[in-house]
């Protein structure tokens, strides 16, 4: 899977710098529906619609990518040029505090190295416990319960770390806000393209979205994209 | 009497021939000076009429061409006392195209009434060759060739083509009978100046004149076609007769000819074509020019987006401006200068926009991209303007921009310096490919940590056996061992004694006659301490051992009431 990925990845590196931007994203996404989920990946695919021109979908995967990586000065540098182009689109409403706590936490570390943390200290807390309890019976409880302690705190700190998100980016040239979920609906709201928001809710086809300017309105599901799930993984 | 009939005798005359010319029919009849004639071979075509008045009119001469004419002329004749009128109409005529053609009557309105004439039918061949040759009996007096720059172009790529006349004898009158009528092409006159000069041509001096210049631009791949160009002119040609002064005498003679469309082909635009192709064909720039950069917030940015150099300028339209953020946007003007010359189609085609800035910041102009294709290159090429950065300053610009009254965030539309394009791509990484469930191992510890912790609060304790038979136990072991001649039998027994001890509350170090006294009274005590002593002797000295049976009858008895 390994080779797959470095060749593939290569490939499609190759046509990035050949121009054939197209192609190269067709590649990288196959990656993506492969179950890799390496940020650089979806930084690349976000390039590649840069290139083609199709910026909502560019913001889409620098969020994605940003997302697991949040202090990729790369990613940032690409969001930023990005926003400097999508001037008329809608910024997302702020974030919830756990993901936003979350977002900090995985600043520091990613979720799997919180949890390698937590592990370690569990492991040497466990082995402690055994001794006292088979071996010296009088060896004191304190150290293994701190020990315990810290390592459940890391444990849900890698939790609340793990990549969580409800903003969704129209990747279509514009996209109607209707009142109710018809098409023939009345039309409140017109966003343009690279407009974020958060969902809210999920009906068939449509998607009910709080804005950043406290409006909510639904959206056809089709000119919107999810930050999460990424092609359902 | 006679004197006044003499008087009236002219006026009698006179209408007595009326009224025999009013009693003529009307007659109207068409002939050809010839019924067989070559391609560029002239031919007279003569409709006459013995009538005075009324209105004689031509048929359309189809397949030919009018070379001159048409020539009128009427006769009134007297012969014998009867008078004759007749008028003849003439046209001089030339044939398009090879094949037999009728001609259709020519008509007459007279008298309220229609005459029509007879129809001719002339027959057109393909005539003797035209060649420049020197041979004297078929000399011309005249030829025309058109001239091409190119012999292949692409579509949209110019050419100019040269008329050009070759005089080998004195000709007057030369005129173009038919211009050629290029299929699928735009089509412009260049200003020229006619030119000649002499040359040799074959054996014979010629003046070549070259009376006509074209610039045409091919909209169709193929091969330039249409009509072929024809010119006439009067050839001073000799009469074969000397006048007085022996000079040859001379007689002007129309001629005409034929010039074929040149052999030009032309190429298609290579595919495939670009998808953002513009269109344009030639040798061009694209141009974005900025009065300035930076401004303040009382100035204002002229911008001007120009295509020029050479190319297909009819065709070609100004790619629209992308407009940069920031700046108030007004109607383009619109400038265009061009020139139409033997190089091609020249000059250029401008939008000239006015950028009013509206807040103050840093902005930038976004990058555009414009393909044509390159006629010199053969191929298609893409011109980029990078992006530029425009810088607005003054202070009363974030004044106006804090009460314009819009409800976008003025951090929104104020952007940074950033640089000018994304990063490059980053390196994809199978380490760094996250897991569906990173943290279940980590949980999986958390258990059996918990675990650990109820671990501790366990204890293994085993089920403790009631003291008698415990002491029935100890009792038996000790008993087995001693009738094993266990080696460690001696040293069971003490233990067991000495346990026995401590469970009545003497410590080991403290066995003595007197503590055993106060405890076990004085008999028990004293048979105690004695088998313990010989059993520490026995301990040392296993040959001190007396009979085995006695001691251990000695114990169970001791143990019994331990």
């Amino acid at each position: 899977m390994g080779a797959t990925l470095t060749a593939v990845s290569d490939s499609a590196n190759a046509l990035y710098a050949d121009g054939q931007f197209e192609s190269a994203r067709a590649l990288y996404e196959s990656l993506v529906e492969q179950g890799h989920s390496d940020p650089a990946l979806y930084y690349n695919i976000g390039n590649c619609c840069t290139r083609l021109g199709a910026l909502g979908e560019a913001r889409l995967w620098f969020e994605r990518a940003l997302l697991f990586d949040p202090a990729n000065e790369e990613t940032l540098h690409n969001l930023e040029w990005l926003n400097a182009r999508l001037t008329d689109a809608l910024p997302a409403p702020n974030e919830p505090l756990l993901h936003w706590i979350g977002h900090q936490f995985r600043t520091a570390l990613a979720p799997e190295q919180w949890g390698l943390l937590a592990g370690v200290f569990f492991v040497v807390a466990l082995i402690l416990l055994v001794v006292r309890k088979f071996k010296k019976p009088a060896l004191s409880w304190r150290l293994p319960l701190t020990l315990s302690s810290i390592g459940l705190l890391l444990l849900l700190v890698a939790q609340m770390s793990i990549p969580q998100s409800n903003q969704i980016v129209v990747v279509s040239n514009n996209s109607y806000g209707y009142s109710a979920p018809d098409a023939n609906g009345k039309r409140i709201v017109l966003l343009s393209e690279g407009s974020s928001g958060r969902l809210v809710r999920d009906t068939q086809g449509w998607f009910y979205v709080a804005l950043g300017d406290g409006r909510q309105a639904w959206f056809s599901s089709d000119q919107w994209g999810r930050i999460l799930p990424i092609n359902g993984h | 009497m006679e004197r006044k009939i003499g008087k009236y005798h002219w006026l009698w005359a006179f209408i007595l021939l009326a009224s025999g010319l009013m009693a003529q029919e009307v007659q109207l009849t068409a002939r050809s000076s010839r019924t067989s004639v070559g391609l560029d071979e002239p031919f007279r075509i003569t409709f006459s009429s013995n009538a005075r008045g009324g209105e004689l009119s031509a048929p359309n001469f189809e397949h030919f061409i009018v070379v001159s004419g048409p020539y009128s002329s009427q006769q009134t004749q007297i012969i014998n006392g009867s008078m004759s009128f007749s008028r003849e109409l003439t046209y001089q005529l030339v044939a398009q195209e090879e094949g037999t053609f009728s001609i259709g009557p020519a008509t007459l309105e007279a008298k309220g009434k229609r005459y029509e004439s007879n129809t001719l039918t002339i027959q057109v061949k393909a005539g003797v060759q035209r060649k420049r040759s020197s041979s004297p009996e078929k000399s011309v007096g005249f030829e025309v060739d058109i001239l091409s720059s190119k012999k292949e172009v692409y579509v949209g790529e110019p050419i100019v083509l040269l008329f050009s006349a070759t005089l080998f004898e004195q000709v007057r009158d030369l005129n173009m009978l038919q211009s050629p009528n290029f299929e699928n092409v735009l089509q412009q006159q260049l200003d020229f100046e006619q030119q000649s000069r002499r040359e040799r041509v074959g054996a014979r001096n010629a003046t070549i004149l070259d009376f006509d210049k074209r610039l045409i631009i091919p909209n169709k791949p193929g091969t330039l076609g249409g009509q072929e160009l024809k010119i006439t002119g009067a050839v001073q040609k000799p009469t074969g007769r000397r006048d007085f002064f022996n000079m040859p005498l001379m007689r002007w003679e129309q001629e005409v000819a034929t010039a074929k469309i040149p052999a030009v082909t032309i190429k298609p635009l290579p595919s495939p074509k670009p998808e953002a192709f513009s269109g344009a064909v030639g040798e061009l720039e694209l141009v974005r020019e900025l009065s300035r950069t930076s401004v303040n917030g009382d100035e204002s940015i002229t911008l001007k987006l120009r295509i020029e150099g050479a190319g297909n300028f009819n065709t070609i339209s100004v790619p629209e401006l992308i407009p940069p953020q920031g700046f108030d946007l007004y109607d383009p003007k619109f400038n265009e200068k061009i020139r139409y010359s033997e190089r091609g189609v020249r000059g250029f085609k401008e939008f000239e926009y006015l950028l009013v800035p509206q807040f103050k910041g840093q902005f930038i102009l976004p990058k555009m991209q414009w393909i044509y294709f390159n006629t010199k290159k053969g191929a298609y090429e893409t011109i980029t303007l990078e992006e530029t950065t425009l810088t607005v300053t003054g202070d009363a610009l974030e004044e106006a921009a804090a009460t314009d009254g819009s409800n976008m965030p003025k951090a929104q539309r104020e952007v940074s310096s950033i640089d000018n394009d994304i990063r490059y791509l980053q390196e994809v990484n199978e380490d760094r490919t996250h897991g569906t469930q990173p943290l279940l191992w980590v949980w999986v510890v958390f258990g059996a940590v918990v675990l650990g912790w109820l671990l501790q609060l366990v204890s293994f304790h085993p089920r403790k056996k009631s003291p008698e038979a415990a002491r029935a136990a100890i009792k038996k072991e000790i008993n087995t061992a001693w009738k094993s001649n266990h080696p460690d039998a001696v040293d069971q027994m003490l233990n067991a004694l000495e346990g026995a001890l401590v469970r009545r509350g003497i410590a080991k170090e403290h066995i003595s006659l007197s503590a055993l006294q106060e405890v076990l009274g004085p008999e028990l005590a004293a048979q105690t301490i004695d088998l313990i002593e010989r059993l520490q002797l026995a301990l040392y000295a296993p040959n001190a051992v007396g009979s085995k049976e006695e001691w251990l009858n000695e114990f169970n008895a001791l143990w019994e009431q331990l």
